[in-house]
């Protein structure tokens, strides 16, 4: 159902298939790692995006299920040999990557992640 | 949905998304794998980290028996993610 919506954003923006790609990483990386981090399953998970100056602005709130800043370092080391590589942890490195900003706020037992990623061709 | 076929010996492709609500099945896919193998992604239109996970994972349980996971065919926005974790310097890639 997120990706419904997000599908139906992407295409009355018209916004282009790599930037597509991007908001639909982020959207579902930050919301898994919500779900995953809430564990007394209290969290709901609003999620809004926007088209702004050329930027898309997604903003997802949750509320209810704790204080977890996903724009800090993640620590993951991307660059360790085969051995040592961690098998997960990747999802925020990756986001944090991808994206232009990535902002987070805690107020009221709310969680507010901003992120912002410019978009990258004109759509053919 | 993440659609798998693999054929008992070497040959595995993926199809749809590879999402965290197919980590769990693809696990028990690939955990039946047991030698070397050819990954063809060129139906797959999205993976996340839990589906690198996935991969991950199987290519160390190969290697560390002497095998060679290939992953081919992936679309330019799948290669992305494979490029900013680093796993393009980890696995083979065509």
């Amino acid at each position: 159902m997120v990706f419904e919506f997000i599908e139906e954003f992407v295409a009355v923006h018209n916004i282009d298939l790599g930037t597509a790609f991007i908001v639909k990483v982020a959207i579902e990386e930050l919301f898994t790692n919500l779900v995953k981090y809430d564990v007394i399953g209290a969290a709901d998970i609003p999620i809004s995006l926007s088209v702004e100056g050329g930027q898309v602005i997604m903003v997802m709130r949750n509320i209810g299920g704790g204080d977890f800043d996903v724009s800090a370092a993640t620590g993951v080391d991307v660059e360790a040999p085969l051995p040592m590589r961690p098998i997960g942890g990747l999802g925020l490195h990756i986001v944090q990557s991808l994206v232009d900003d990535i902002r987070y706020e805690y107020k009221g037992q709310i969680g507010t992640i901003t992120v912002t990623k410019s978009m990258e061709a004109k759509r053919a | 949905m993440l659609d798998i076929t693999y054929d008992g010996t070497r040959n595995i492709s993926l199809s749809g998304r590879f999402d965290a609500s197919q980590a769990e099945k693809a696990l028990k896919v690939f955990a039946t794998v047991t030698s070397s193998c050819v990954v063809d992604m060129q139906n797959l239109d999205y993976i996340s980290s839990a589906g690198l996970g996935v991969l991950l994972a199987t290519f160390k349980r190969l290697h560390d028996a002497g095998n060679t996971m290939v992953l081919k065919n992936m679309n330019d926005c799948i290669r992305r993610i494979f490029q900013v974790s680093s796993l393009d310097r980890v696995f083979a890639i065509e």
